[in-house]
């Protein structure tokens, strides 16, 4: 397993959008142009809502598959030009919080965004490394696994 | 239920999702002496059924007894023996009366409702039903006669009681009578 994330978006990364959003299409270089067409770091748009549906969605199914029910609600379908709603965007979040909450997560797992309409870099970051960190544990949750046959009830030390 | 989630385990070099896990080794004043890693090496040809939440107890299977995602297992043996106490049963049968006033139809329970009838098309049931702990009222519904019975553990009570003036009651003499008790 292993997901498409984004946890590294800085500064710099909104600053290049915000300076390529206020230049005309027609005034951008060769260059600018193609920075400006594919989903740029510094903008949340489109690709990191799929991305994101997608990620959580996976995960979900392999909870599901150790027996942990996570109740999501995310879309993976949308595209160029289209504006989510705000119940699909609190769903979203939602959805982020029931995924945080189903493991003990690190002390150093960020907390759940509480809305996006103020979404900023961290924000953003942080709902990625929230969905990075639930893939880790899943991980280290199944090589600790035991099966049948290699102990006894109550034993201890080391039984592999 | 909850599984183990450790922090310290390593990948095993040649092979890939395969993981070890740390262990703590320690002196006999209990002074940690250094980590290593473990994991098996025999080699299976069967892994076995891991002992986990998928196998022992899902969260789904959990909340189709009203439990959460922290029940364990002996909370749902506790849940299925008090459903089993709680269970609705039902029983339909029949018996033949013997005239007397007071007969006991033993039905292995003791039942909140009794519909008793002749074996004849025509009939029009009896009800019985429970109105306190020790008692259950029945109704002649065709002569729209009530009379007061006590329950008995394990069954009803039939017989001349029932009989409202004349003739009909639910325990005359080589009459065939059908039942359905319920019992909550």
């Amino acid at each position: 397993m292993s997901l498409e994330l984004i946890t590294d978006r800085t500064q710099a990364d909104y600053e290049e959008w915000l300076k390529l959003s206020q230049i005309p299409w027609d005034k951008m270089t060769p260059e600018q142009k193609a920075k400006w067409s594919v989903p740029m770091k510094g903008a949340y748009n489109y690709t990191d809502l799929n991305r994101v549906g997608e990620a959580i969605l996976a995960l979900q199914s392999i909870l599901a598959g150790y027996g942990y029910s996570v109740e999501v609600d995310v879309r993976t379908d949308y595209t160029l030009g289209e504006w989510p709603t705000k119940s699909e965007m609190d769903a979203y979040v939602q959805s982020i919080a029931n995924m945080r909450a189903v493991l003990a997560v690190l002390p150093t797992t960020p907390d759940a965004p509480e809305s996006m309409d103020d979404g900023t870099i961290i924000v953003w970051n942080n709902i990625e490394i929230i969905l990075r960190d639930v893939e880790m544990l899943i991980t280290n949750m199944a090589a600790a696994f035991r099966h049948s046959g290699t102990f006894c009830s109550g034993q201890g030390g080391l039984i592999l | 239920m909850k599984d183990r989630i450790p922090t310290e385990i390593v990948e095993i070099a040649g092979k890939p999702g395969e993981y070890a896990i740390r262990y703590g080794e320690y002196d006999a004043e209990g002074n940690l002496i250094g980590y290593r890693y473990f994991a098996p090496a025999d080699e299976p040809i069967e892994k076995g059924t891991a002992i986990n939440k998928a196998s022992l107890l899902k969260d789904d299977t959990a909340a189709l007894y009203g439990l959460g995602a922290d029940a364990v297992p002996d909370d749902v043996f506790a849940a299925i023996k008090h459903t089993l106490d709680f269970k609705a049963q039902a029983v339909i049968g029949s018996y033949t009366g013997d005239g007397t006033d007071t007969r006991t139809i033993d039905i292995g329970f003791t039942p909140s409702f009794v519909f008793i009838w002749l074996d004849n098309a025509n009939a029009t049931p009896t009800l019985c039903y429970k109105i306190s702990s020790s008692s259950v009222l029945v109704t002649l519904a065709y002569r729209g006669h009530n009379t007061t019975h006590t329950t008995t553990n394990g069954g009803f009570l039939v017989g001349a009681l029932d009989k409202p003036t004349s003739g009909n009651s639910t325990n005359e003499s080589n009459s065939t009578y059908r039942y359905l008790a319920v019992g909550v």
